[in-house]
């Protein structure tokens, strides 16, 4: 930063001040008396920059309007940047007594103020200056009466050194991990709290699939009791069903009796057969009425028993079918004359025959009586002729033999036909009598066939009695067998009803059987009912439980994320804490790194300083991290505190190290021209030493080339670019470039 | 936009040394522990170098804006 041209009105002792066309480069000397004013530039100065001065405390900042004024302005035009890139800005100030202060900063040839506002101003000043108050009166701005080097760890030399960005950040970082730690803590807090939630919920690992399992179990014995007890209603209700049928189909095998038919013993046996089949199948095969298999067994035995007697009877009614055929073939009436060869013919063919032979023996009769009539009567003439016509007729002598022979054979003749008519007569009442005997068979084959065709339906006695009269010895004789067996007994009073008894007690037993098993059956049913309702009850229970637990899970899984949340928040925190400690102390020992390497640049530049402003009798120093200064003397071959010697060389020292701090400064966070303010740097030189300063400040630094420097009086013959005399009674100072 | 980047150049200047001695000194620091220290991490020694040198810039942006 240069400084152009300073405007003032009413600052501390001047109406009005104005320097234009300051020199950019060389020295700007300020010289008078004291109280003439000169200090009141480098404040003016300072007030332009920043708002405030160094000798005047910000709350007292109105003491700068000059006495029994109202108000104050200032105007300031600085260049900033580097050779080649040098920009032209105007600050301008005001302040009242009130207090109230205005800032405007513009860039030169621009019309809008870059910034407005005391402190936007001060900021921009500071961003395009590269420094700001405290560093400015650390380093360019040197006040009068001020001796002393700025402590090192002050906030303008950290500034200087490049320290203050890291103490920043470790400052941020150190709050960052005052934060992390706070919410690791509450975290670790957090994680707790939900730690004892989890306690609290007491998720046991196994404990819903064991509610699941239980659940399944339970299902499948409520399926399994349920479907038990409907098929032991079913079983029951079927055995009802079959005892009902039982007693129902029973009624009327019970009332048969002696006169009872085949037809009717196969229908009572089909019903028994049924009623059994039933029974075996709606409750014997049934486990929940296993108690009715032997009862059904012994039904079925009964019932097995009667069909093998019937079914004995139905195979001779078979043989009697073959039987009957034969008598239907003998009864029936022939087609033809002539029966069919291989075939026994029917007796109506034979009554036919007969009947056919004896008409055929009245023809042969009828014309055995025709020719017996008529050789009769030839035989009565011709012997007639012989006996009277013979002898009277002449003649006849001779024939009266042959006549004879003729009469006789005549004669002969008719008895033999009268002897077969009488034979035919006999053949004729012999065939009339077969055919009678023919016609009374024919009745009898059809009263046996009408009674055989009534076998199924007489009653069954009857049936096999007729059976053992039949013509046909082989079923005769198979009913005879059948009627005289002990084990049948259809066919008799006492064994009927023996065997109706015996019928009558296995229905009983089978009613028993039922009754018992359906009671079994009932009292299992009731069981199982009560189990399927205890067991509903524990399936509710659990169907309610599993989404109570699922629900209890679901929170546990939750509060396992949150855990899990959280434990991720305190890993990624402790990371972060532990990175942040780790850049902590990088900072730290970075910090003493810059440090140190601004200490040496330090040492560097005032090495190079001092000499020059000492008359090269001092060359080396110390200088610690607070900036303490030790010199070296030459003289005692030590390093010399600054008590330990002269105020003179004290204030060479301070200059050099200031000058050095500046440069430093400039190195750091210029990076350009650079003016600096030095009011009475050398107020204990004398004369030479003031010279010889005066000469060697515009050597020291390319960058700092814009050096005012205040004294009471300078030595006459130096040199200076500009030279500001200030004066008790000036009020008004105005100073054009030259 | 040339001139902000000149407007921005002394502010810019104060932040660039610090990242830049701050740099040298953790290239420094880092070869340091590498060889001092079995169980040196340089991941963790890296990252944070590298949050100190982001916030140092940030800082540097913070104050050219």
């Amino acid at each position: 930063m240069i400084i152009n041209n300073i405007r003032a009105h009413n600052v501390l002792k001047y109406a009005h001040l104005e320097f234009n066309g300051l020199p950019a480069q060389g020295l700007i000397a300020v010289s008078g008396r004291n109280e003439s004013g000169k200090s009141t530039i480098g404040e003016t100065i300072c007030f332009a920059l920043f708002g405030r001065t160094f000798s005047l405390r910000p709350e007292e900042i109105t003491k700068i309007i000059r006495w029994g004024e109202t108000r104050c302005r200032v105007l300031l035009d600085f260049t900033v940047g580097q050779a080649g890139e040098e920009r032209e800005y105007r600050v301008e100030r005001s302040l009242d007594d009130a207090g109230n202060q205005g800032a405007t900063l513009t860039r030169i040839g621009q019309e809008e103020p870059q910034a407005r506002g005391v402190a936007a101003v001060t900021a921009e000043v500071k961003r395009l200056a590269g420094f700001g108050y405290k560093e400015f009166i650390e380093s360019f701005y040197l006040a009068q009466r001020e001796i002393h080097t700025p402590h090192g760890h002050s906030e303008a030399v950290k500034s200087m050194a490049g320290l203050a960005p890291l103490e920043r950040v470790d400052a941020q970082l150190a709050q960052e991990v005052k934060e992390l730690t706070d919410n690791m803590i509450n975290a670790e807090r957090d994680m707790a709290d939900v730690n004892d939630r989890l306690g609290e919920l007491n998720i046991q690992p196994d404990y819903l699939r064991s509610l699941w399992a239980n659940l399944s179990a339970t299902g499948e014995q409520h399926r399994e009791k349920s479907t038990r007890a409907r098929l032991l209603r079913y079983v029951s209700d079927r055995c009802r069903e079959a005892l009902q049928m039982l007693k129902t189909e029973t009624g009327p095998v019970l009332k048969a009796g002696i006169n009872t038919s085949y037809q009717a013993w196969s229908a009572h046996a089909k019903r028994l057969d049924k009623c059994a089949k039933v029974l075996d199948s709606h409750c014997a095969q049934q486990d929940a009425a296993s108690s009715t298999t032997e009862s059904t067994a012994t039904l079925k035995d009964f019932v097995q028993h009667l069909k093998e007697q019937l079914a004995r009877f139905g195979q001779m009614m078979e043989g009697v079918g073959s039987y009957r055929a034969r008598l239907t073939r003998l009864l029936k009436e022939p087609a033809s004359d002539v029966a069919p060869k291989g075939q026994e013919a029917s007796l109506p063919a034979k009554k036919a025959e007969f009947g056919r032979r004896a008409e055929a023996a009245m023809h042969s009769r009828k014309r055995a009586r025709v020719f017996a009539v008529i050789s009769l009567i030839l035989a009565i003439a011709l012997w007639i002729v012989w006996i009277i016509l013979f002898p009277i007729v002449p003649g006849w002598q001779g024939y009266d033999v042959t006549l004879l022979c003729v009469a006789i054979a005549l004669t002969i003749i008719f008895v033999l036909f009268m002897i077969r008519s009488r034979v035919m007569s006999t053949r004729i009442k012999r065939f009339r009598n077969e055919s009678a005997a023919l016609d009374r068979q024919i009745q009898e084959t059809r009263e046996e066939a009408a009674a055989l065709d009534d076998l199924a339906t007489m009653p069954l006695p009857n049936a096999v009695a007729l059976l053992t009269n039949v013509r046909d010895e082989q079923i005769a004789a198979e009913a005879a067998q059948f009627e005289s067996d002990s084990s049948v007994t259809l066919l008799d009073h006492d064994s009927l009803n023996e065997y109706r008894r015996l019928l009558t007690s296995l229905i009983a037993r089978s009613e028993d059987d039922i009754e018992a098993a359906r009671s079994h059956i009932a009292n299992e049913v009731a069981e199982l009912d009560r189990d399927v309702r205890e067991l509903g009850r524990t399936m509710a229970q659990l169907n309610q439980a599993i989404p109570v637990e699922q629900e209890r899970r679901r929170t546990a899984d939750h509060l396992q994320g949150i855990m899990q949340s959280l434990q991720g928040k305190i890993d990624e925190t402790r990371d972060k804490i532990e990175i942040r400690n780790l850049a902590r102390d990088l900072l730290e020992h970075g910090y003493q790194y810059v440090s140190r390497r601004f200490n040496h640049d330090i040492r560097s530049l005032v090495g190079k300083t001092l000499p020059l402003l000492t008359s090269n009798r001092y060359e080396h120093l110390q200088i610690d991290e607070a900036l303490r200064v030790r010199v070296f003397s030459g003289q005692k071959h030590d390093f010399l505190n600054l008590d330990e010697i002269s105020s003179g060389t004290q204030r060479q020292i301070m200059l050099a190290v200031r000058l050095a701090l500046a440069q430093a400064l400039v190195n750091t966070a210029v990076h350009g021209n650079q003016f600096i303010f030095l009011d009475e740097p050398f107020a204990f030189f004398d004369e030479q030493r003031m010279r010889d300063a005066l000469k060697v400040l515009p050597t020291l630094s390319d960058n700092i080339i814009q050096i005012w420097v205040i004294a009471q009086e300078f030595p006459e013959d130096a040199h200076f670019n500009r030279h500001i005399r200030c004066e008790h009674e000036m009020t008004n100072m105005k100073i054009d470039a030259a | 936009m040339a001139s902000m980047t000149n407007e921005n150049s002394a502010a810019s200047a104060q932040f660039e040394e610090p990242i830049k001695n701050f740099i040298a000194f953790c290239e420094t620091e880092r070869a340091h522990r590498r060889n001092v220290d079995p169980n040196f991490d340089a991941e963790r020694f890296d990252k944070a170098a590298q949050l100190v040198v982001d916030r140092l810039a940030a800082i540097k942006r913070e104050n050219l804006e």
